[in-house]
């Protein structure tokens, strides 16, 4: 789910035939603005993944935790907590 | 406004500061100290902000390009609340963690939770709200899971799970919101929205940040993370769980983003108000049936954070209908719970861990007569029930009423109905609590029960004392510092504009 979103947000971002959003000596700054693609979601993106391997690696830790109390990782064992 | 980076620097600071002091230095005092100072320092910074306004740039960027802090009223009551438990939360955790280990990464997690806090509180741009928002759920999942049991870490994996599709909710709204209106900055969405026609976009992101914040503040039908969540963690953290972590994160930014940047589109405010109800009387009716204290409390949770949705709810229907002097009554009712809630559930939060610490039991069945053994613990919890259950003297009986009558002023009588069915109900199973708990015969127990040490009862003590004070300051005090200038701001959308824009 993730990923959907991440690649949904740097196609709010893009536009056909679009450049690398990066000013060069050669590019005037016309053809720059009416070509390159919207730098603001990729930096978005960068900043979504990095929170997504954050909690994918405070899921992993806490996943091998129970495994040690469980001894399985089957979801319907895993039920001490009721009601 | 110099100050307002202070409140996310301090925390943020002192998060990765503990963990190494006390890994490198083992200092183990001093790392309780810093807290408590560190959290002190933060709720006197807090008071000084009470009354201002003003925006803080990050490195001098203008308001619609640069990231920036804003302080207004919503935002100043939300650092007054959060900062005040935090700070009683940790002066209560240095005894009741006494027998754990790695308390400097208890510490370190807690002061991140409140930097993401803060950060939450104070931001002006939709996506910086959204990391600072990771950030305190992020410590949040791992201080559930603390205790390292296999209930906790149940507990934590399962909020983890559905915090993660919360987010997911939110970050795609987020988008949304960016790729309809071009611009990040909260103040300027709005002014953006309001030129472009509404309409069916507005609409998905309005339902797309409710599904996501609604997971955030627990909300019936996405309620099933808290009971576990918030009773397995240790108690400070329950009480700042669900003391304020649900509200800032949750009711908080919801509302933030609903009435100041999307413009409160008709019928969100009817999905607020009805969320609210539904909140309201399935967390009571599932609260009746619970034997764990800390459960009951928890569902409780659910239930009056109804109370505080439906308060806004109807203020910003009677927005639209124009009637503008009783959704200010509605706004001050929803935002007057907020802050009564956060001081009685974590009292309530308090007195269960003092009850658990001494006990070592959670189980109605198991205990009793407490009032005779642990006067303290007993008059103070007492207190904090009579209030949340809407006594008159006690504070949670005012806001109450504010929110019912505001109801009924405005034509709302089915949910004024509800809100008066939902107060009999919680009547109903703090009785119990009190029956079983607080009064009654004692258990016979192998054990001498004595009062908690004094660093756990002196921070009840203070919130049985606000539970009483607030009461009674209600009108002419209270209400002109703090909450009118939070309630003009929700009132009118344009005040958060001009006061970031300048125009």
């Amino acid at each position: 789910m993730d990923h959907a979103v991440n690649t949904f947000l740097i196609l709010v971002g893009y536009r056909k035939k679009g450049i690398a959003p990066i000013l060069d000596r050669d590019i005037s700054i016309q053809k720059f603005l009416a070509q390159a693609v919207d730098p603001l979601p990729q930096a978005l993106v960068i900043t979504s993944i990095v929170i997504g391997l954050g909690i994918i690696a405070l899921m992993v830790s806490i996943a091998v935790r129970l495994y040690q109390k469980y001894g399985t990782f089957d979801i319907n064992e895993i039920r001490k907590l009721r009601g | 406004m110099i100050a307002l980076p202070f409140f996310v620097i301090i925390p943020l600071g002192l998060g990765f500061i503990l963990p190494l002091l006390e890994k490198w230095a083992n200092k183990k005092k001093m790392v309780e100290w810093l807290a408590f100072l560190g959290s002190l320092s933060l709720f006197g910074l807090a008071l000084a902000m009470v009354g201002k306004v003003g925006i803080y740039q990050l490195s001098g960027w203008k308001p619609p390009l640069g990231i920036n802090y804003v302080l207004d009223g919503l935002s100043g009551l939300m650092l007054l609340v959060v900062s005040f438990i935090s700070t009683l939360s940790i002066m209560y955790a240095t005894k009741y963690l006494e027998g754990y280990r790695d308390r400097g990464k208890f510490y370190g997690l807690f002061m991140l939770m409140l930097a993401g806090m803060f950060g939450v509180v104070l931001s002006g741009d939709i996506f910086n709200l959204f990391v600072y928002l990771e950030v305190a759920a992020i410590s949040s999942y791992a201080l559930v899971g603390f205790n390292r049991g296999a209930e906790e870490l149940e507990a934590s994996f399962k909020y983890l799970i559905m915090g993660a599709v919360g987010s997911v909710f939110i970050l795609f709204g987020v988008g949304l919101t960016y790729g309809y209106t071009g611009s990040l900055n909260m103040a300027d969405i709005y002014q953006i929205l309001a030129t472009k026609p509404g309409g069916s976009v507005v609409m998905l992101m309005a339902g797309f940040f409710f599904l996501g914040f609604g997971l955030k503040a627990a909300l019936v039908p996405f309620h099933a993370w808290l009971p576990d969540a918030h009773s397995s963690a240790p108690t400070p953290i329950s009480a700042m769980l669900s003391g304020v972590l649900i509200k800032v994160l949750g009711v908080y930014a919801l509302t933030r983003i609903t009435f100041n940047v999307l413009g409160a589109p008709q019928g969100v405010t009817d999905l607020f108000m009805w969320g609210g109800v539904l909140s309201m009387l399935v967390g009571a009716l599932l609260a009746i049936g619970q034997e764990d204290f800390k459960r009951i409390l928890a569902y409780s949770s659910v239930s009056q954070i109804g109370y505080i949705l439906v308060g806004i709810g109807v203020g910003g229907g009677l927005i639209i209908k124009g009637e503008l002097a009783i959704a200010g009554l509605a706004f001050f009712g929803g935002l007057f719970h907020l802050l009564n809630h956060a001081i009685y559930k974590s009292l309530l939060f308090f007195s269960s861990g003092s009850i658990e610490y001494r006990l070592g039991t959670r189980d109605l069945g198991q205990m009793g007569g407490i009032n005779k053994v642990m006067p303290i613990t007993g008059s103070v919890g007492t207190i904090g029930t009579l209030s949340i259950s809407g006594i008159p003297p006690f504070s949670g009986f005012w806001s109450k009423l504010a929110i019912i009558l505001a109801c009924l002023l405005g034509g709302y009588y089915i949910v004024a109905g509800f809100t008066l069915l939902a107060s009999v109900l919680t009547l109903a199973y703090y009785l119990r609590v009190q029956r079983e708990i607080f009064f009654g015969p004692l258990v016979d127990l192998k054990k001498k029960v004595k009062e908690v040490p004094a660093l756990m009862y002196v921070p009840m003590v203070f919130l049985a004392i606000l539970c009483v004070v607030l009461g009674i300051l209600y009108l002419p005090t209270v209400r002109g510092v703090l909450f009118d200038p939070a309630v003009d701001i929700l009132k009118e959308g344009n005040k958060y504009v001009s006061l970031v824009l300048g125009s």
